[in-house]
């Protein structure tokens, strides 16, 4: 499977946490050093599978994308430090599957 | 820029309410006066609710009340609600004390507004100074304050 270069994350409505989430996903990527992806947001009714290389969503919709290979899952939508560390997490998988939820 | 979005009538302090649709009601009533949306858009709230849970729960203190754009809305818009006495949308531990309503035409022309709710609501700190705040103008200045990336 292709390396990680576009991120989407998604919420019911597609313009809250979604997009605070990605926001919060450009400024860790900075911080990480991980240059050349792209992030973006949408809802639960226009998400694709074949959209993006990974998928970061909060809890909530978990249930709702659990057969998608790469996804990763915040417990609180809004910590910097969660994220961070489990997208270093995710990066750091050379394999198809990724599935960080904890 | 983030003084399209937010006005300080549209900022306000309250003792408390009786339960989270009796918030979600309160929350959107000034977007509504100002003719941002309609009570469809309420309505909306409720039933992605219903569908989602309270997925607009965000911290333990604060809900970002907001359904998706095509429901009832004609101008992008705050507004800010703060509790005195928090009101609980799940059986979890979350306590709501700040209320901040959302309606937007479209999925980026809030952008200055979620950077704001980032920014204050990602820091303790700053999350505390809302929720202390005495005066409308003292809400506004603080999403003035922090849209700034």
């Amino acid at each position: 499977m292709a390396k990680i270069r576009k991120i989407m994350c998604c919420c019911g409505s597609g313009l809250g946490s979604s997009l605070m989430v990605q926001m919060n996903i450009e400024k860790a990527l900075k911080n990480l050093g991980i240059e050349g992806v792209e992030a973006d947001h949408t809802s639960l009714s226009e998400i694709n599978v074949r959209s993006a290389d990974l998928f970061v969503v909060g809890k909530d919709i978990a249930p709702r994308i659990k057969d998608y290979p790469r996804v990763v899952v915040l417990n609180k939508i809004m910590s910097m430090k969660e994220l961070t560390e489990k997208l270093e997490q995710a990066f750091a998988i050379e394999g198809d599957e990724i599935h960080i939820a904890r | 820029m983030i003084q399209d979005l937010i006005k300080v009538e549209n900022c306000v302090i309250v003792d408390g309410v009786e339960d989270w649709k009796q918030a979600i009601h309160l929350a959107l009533e000034p977007l509504v006066k100002d003719g941002c949306c309609t009570d469809e858009y309420e309505q909306a709230v409720l039933k992605m609710t219903e569908d989602y849970g309270p997925y607009y729960v965000l911290t333990d203190h604060m809900a970002l009340i907001h359904a998706s754009s095509e429901a009832g809305v004609s101008k992008t818009q705050m507004a800010c609600t703060i509790l005195r006495n928090p009101v609980r949308f799940t059986e979890e531990k979350d306590k709501v004390l700040c209320l901040v309503a959302l309606c937007a035409v479209d999925h980026s022309s809030h952008m200055d507004g979620i950077v704001a709710v980032s920014s204050i609501f990602g820091d303790e700190e700053k999350e505390q100074k809302i929720l202390g705040s005495t005066s409308p103008q003292e809400i506004y200045d603080l999403f003035i304050e922090n849209a700034e990336m």
